[in-house]
């Protein structure tokens, strides 16, 4: 451990170093993949540093990203860094509102927006955010009109960067060797379900004590392929792009857009992959929905090969495969499996993880059953991202893995998951008291989190402490896993299990918008919207439907008895999901207390 | 020198006068639109320029030339490019394949090279490639490009059409109804992008519209047609206030 560097500027270096013409990352550009060396990216991320540091950024400092995912979001964090500042990442789904809190919480100085759109918040907000001195634009387009001093190009700045760096070649070695790693190196605003997001600060100690391990429990190298198309302002998606990158030279691509990434995904064909459940949802629906209109091969293949493939995985991970099922899942490869897998990008996965929220453990087997085996990881910002992780040859479905060494972990009298260790965060920023709470006297992190582990040390999550429904009966239910049986469905896009006090469960359910209009249109059921879709009983049968297949992987007391469909998408505006497109359930169940009412005061 | 002058235009078919005496004056760079009632003779006047009709009287002057009595390829070569009031793509084409045909003009190779896929040729065909995704980069439309144009979406479709006729590199762009049938939002963006074209790319654009708002908003200079015969023309603002142009629409009162 010693020699390795103990930054991730100073991996970034080392790389440029010892593989100067290696492809660190690649980006679709103008239809085509543009590669990037380890020099190239070292070079711009030090022509950065030195704009941002003539720009008076120094340590302490913070600098906004409000952007794409793209080469630059990686230059612009490192660079900052280096400096000794953190890097603040903002939503672009964020309202000018939540913007401007961030902005001004953590008092950035520079921010570097996407585009013009992103510009238009800031210009919005113009007068509330004084300290702001400089607003950076990717993308000019649309901008030769504005006349604000603040603004300036991307391309301008990295050119002044370059300029001033030619003359001053130590300059931004010494920095980067005076660099503290014990020092906040990025703030990550958590969401957070309920009140104003919290600005959680993580040092490169926590970043590298964590990704050094990590990659070695996954079997991550060099030769691997990673897409980022997660929002990198989420710890989860700086893992897959910079923390295990910069420990393991694997090679990150950026692809066009964030309406392209199913084209880039099958292009690209990444060996590790990070999807949040909603994308293994998606996924999942497009291959059943794609099957009512294949033809009566494809589709009587299908239904024999599924579920004989999700029966063989399970042998396999319990080691009782037999020769018989070799056989039968290679003609499952060659016949079904490898075309879907092609077909969703995944053919040459090692390595594809569910994160960042509970998955159905139905959905897992399903993807296990078509040879992508998909592990469970769990952890939160406060912990560097992930602190437990199902090791890829060694999975547990239902699950999320076991601890990564370097942590400890308890569980407490109440169920709570305590851990503590070198990816505890550093607290969060100008909120002592916030940070009092989560990490106790003893250094123990309180993640708020309900569950149990086994003999063998894999962690199952039960649901959030503070979310947990307790029934008029006295039952303790989670509601995550209620939601995500019903959410198993192709029809099913979004469900909010309600129960509290309640005599038994029901739900608040958001239909799939574009599974059901498919499905109504063959129907000839007439509709325009959401709204009047919803409308139709065929519709509220077709849930109704659903739902009784969810319930039937819950316990009795966990079934799902009544719900209402919403009429309306559900909106990060309206207050009702959360930047990370989270269900705000408080939210939603003060919003819609007369629908909920209804469902308890009408005789069934 | 004008862009564009037309002077003294006749257009009949057996009898019925479509253009009877219209002039125009266009100035480089400006967006200019054409308007007026059902049957006007707007669409007349494009096909005029195109090549796609034949007046029988006047003149039509590009850049100080006679595009008069010349073929339809000839006048999109010197650099009149246009779109459609019904769009005119290749449904099982795809996006890309649909703008690739608007380089088919700027091509300059021989066939015999092209069989044999010689080193000319294929500089030639990055070359052309790359202009093409920089129309679709322009244009905001990586995501349907290997899509064929028979399933987008409507607005979709407008966009292609226009991305179509930017690859030909025109000096000038003719646009027939590119708002007609697009919902407010879509709209919207259409009017940033027709800036954009006359800003970034420095086209000159004539346009028919039947949007007011849109017209108003977004044209330097605005031609009123009626029953084939110019009305007026000018700017905005006073285009708006001229009786001539209230009758033509209302019907009631003025000159008529």
């Amino acid at each position: 451990m010693e020699n390795l560097p103990q930054t991730l500027p100073a991996c970034l270096e080392q790389f440029a170093i010892d593989h100067p013409n290696r492809v660190a990352l690649r980006q679709k550009e103008l239809g085509l993949w543009k590669e990037i060396s380890w020099s190239t990216y070292a070079a711009a991320v030090r022509a950065t540093a030195r704009v941002l540091s003539e720009w008076g950024v120094g340590a302490g400092d913070h600098v906004a990203i409000l952007a794409d995912n793209r080469p630059e979001w990686l230059y612009v964090d490192l660079a900052a860094q280096s400096l000794g500042a953190s890097s603040v990442g903002i939503y672009q789904t964020n309202p000018p509102d939540d913007v401007e809190y961030v902005l001004n919480h953590s008092g950035a100085k520079l921010i570097f927006c996407e585009d013009q759109e992103q510009v238009d918040k800031c210009m919005l907000i113009g007068d509330k955010i004084p300290h702001i001195e400089r607003i950076v634009m990717f993308d000019p387009r649309g901008t030769r009109h504005y006349e604000d001093a603040r603004l300036c190009k991307w391309a301008d700045a990295l050119a002044l960067g370059e300029k001033l760096m030619a003359n001053e070649v130590q300059w931004y070695d010494i920095r980067v060797k005076q660099m503290d790693p014990k020092a906040p190196a990025m703030v990550i605003y958590t969401s957070g379900t309920t009140g104003q997001p919290k600005g959680a600060m993580i040092s490169n100690y926590n970043v590298l004590a964590l990704a050094r391990e990590a990659s070695k429990m996954l079997g991550a190298d060099h030769r691997d392929f990673l897409l980022s198309y997660l929002p990198l302002c989420h710890v989860a998606e700086k893992i897959f792009s910079l923390f295990l990158p910069l420990t393991t030279g694997a090679v990150v691509h950026f692809g066009e857009s964030i309406e392209t990434v199913q084209q880039d995904l099958a292009e690209v064909s990444p060996t590790i992959f990070l999807g949040v459940p909603r994308i293994w949802e998606k996924m999942h629906a497009q291959v059943t929905l794609k099957m009512q209109d294949a033809s009566w091969l494809k589709r009587a293949l299908y239904h024999f090969f599924v579920p004989r493939g999700e029966a063989i995985a399970k042998r396999k991970r319990e080691g009782q495969a037999a020769l018989l099922d070799r056989f039968v899942a290679k003609i499952g490869d060659l016949l079904v499996f490898r075309p879907l897998q092609e077909r969703l990008g995944l053919r040459r996965c090692r390595i594809p993880v569910s994160g960042a929220a509970p998955i159905s453990p139905e959905l897992l087997h399903w993807f296990h059953g078509i040879g992508v085996a998909v592990g469970e990881g769990y952890g939160q910002t406060e912990s560097t991202g992930v602190s437990f992780v199902n090791q890829p040859d060694a999975i547990r479905i239902g699950t999320v893995g076991q601890l990564i060494p370097g942590m400890e972990s308890k569980i407490a009298e109440d169920g709570e998951i305590l851990l503590k260790g070198a990816a505890v965060f550093c607290g969060y920023l100008h909120n002592e008291e916030s940070t009092r709470q989560t990490i106790d006297d003893e250094g123990w992190l309180h993640t708020g989190d309900i569950g149990e582990v086994d003999s063998d040390g894999y962690l199952s999550i039960t649901g959030r402490k503070k979310e947990i429904i307790i029934t008029a009966g006295g039952k303790n239910l989670s509601p995550e896993k209620i939601e995500n049986s019903m959410k198993n469905s192709a029809y099913i896009k979004e469900a909010v299990a309600i129960g509290d006090a309640r005599k038994f469960i029901s739900a608040l359910v958001l239909v799939d918008y574009h599974a059901v209009s498919d499905w109504a249109s063959r129907r000839e059921i007439a509709h325009t919207s959401l709204i009047d879709l919803v409308g139709h009983d065929e519709v509220q049968d077709l849930v109704r439907a659903e739902i009784e297949k969810g319930n039937q992987n819950l316990a009795r007391v966990e079934q799902v008895r009544s719900f209402r469909l919403f009429d309306k998408e559900l909106h990060q505006d309206d207050g009702e999901l959360t930047a990370t497109q989270k269900v705000r359930r408080s939210a939603i169940t003060e919003k819609y207390a007369q629908l909920i009412d209804s469902m308890y005061t009408r005789t069934p | 020198m004008s862009l564009l002058s037309i002077e003294g235009l006749r257009l009949s078919f057996a009898g019925v006068r479509a253009l009877d005496g219209v002039s125009l004056r266009l100035e480089e760079g400006e967006v200019a639109a054409v308007i007026g009632p059902n049957g006007a003779g707007k669409t007349s006047l494009f096909n005029c320029i195109s090549g796609l009709y034949q007046p029988q009287e006047g003149q039509i002057l590009f850049a100080g030339e006679n595009l008069r009595g010349l073929p339809p390829h000839t006048i999109a070569a010197r650099g009149v490019a246009r779109t459609f009031q019904n769009l005119a793509l290749f449904e099982h084409l795809t996006v890309l394949e649909n703008l690739q045909l608007g380089r088919h003009h700027l091509m300059k190779n021989k066939w015999w090279n092209d069989i044999f896929f010689t080193g000319h040729t294929r500089r030639e065909e990055t070359l052309h490639r790359l202009r093409v995704e920089e129309i679709i980069d322009f244009l905001d439309l990586a995501r349907y490009r290997a899509m064929p144009a028979g399933i987008l979406p409507y607005g979709v479709l407008k966009r292609v059409e226009l991305g179509r006729a930017l690859c030909m590199e025109p000096k000038l762009l003719l646009l027939d109804e590119p708002a007609a049938g697009l919902n407010q939002e879509a709209t919207e963006d259409l009017a940033r992008c027709i800036l954009d074209i006359k800003e970034e790319l420095g086209v000159t654009l004539l346009l028919i519209e039947h949007d007011m708002r849109f017209v108003m908003q977004l044209a330097d200079s605005i031609t009123v047609l009626d029953f084939g015969k110019q009305i007026t023309h000018g700017k905005p603002a006073e285009v708006q206030k001229h009786p001539d142009v209230i009758a033509a629409y209302t019907g009631v009162g003025g000159a008529h």
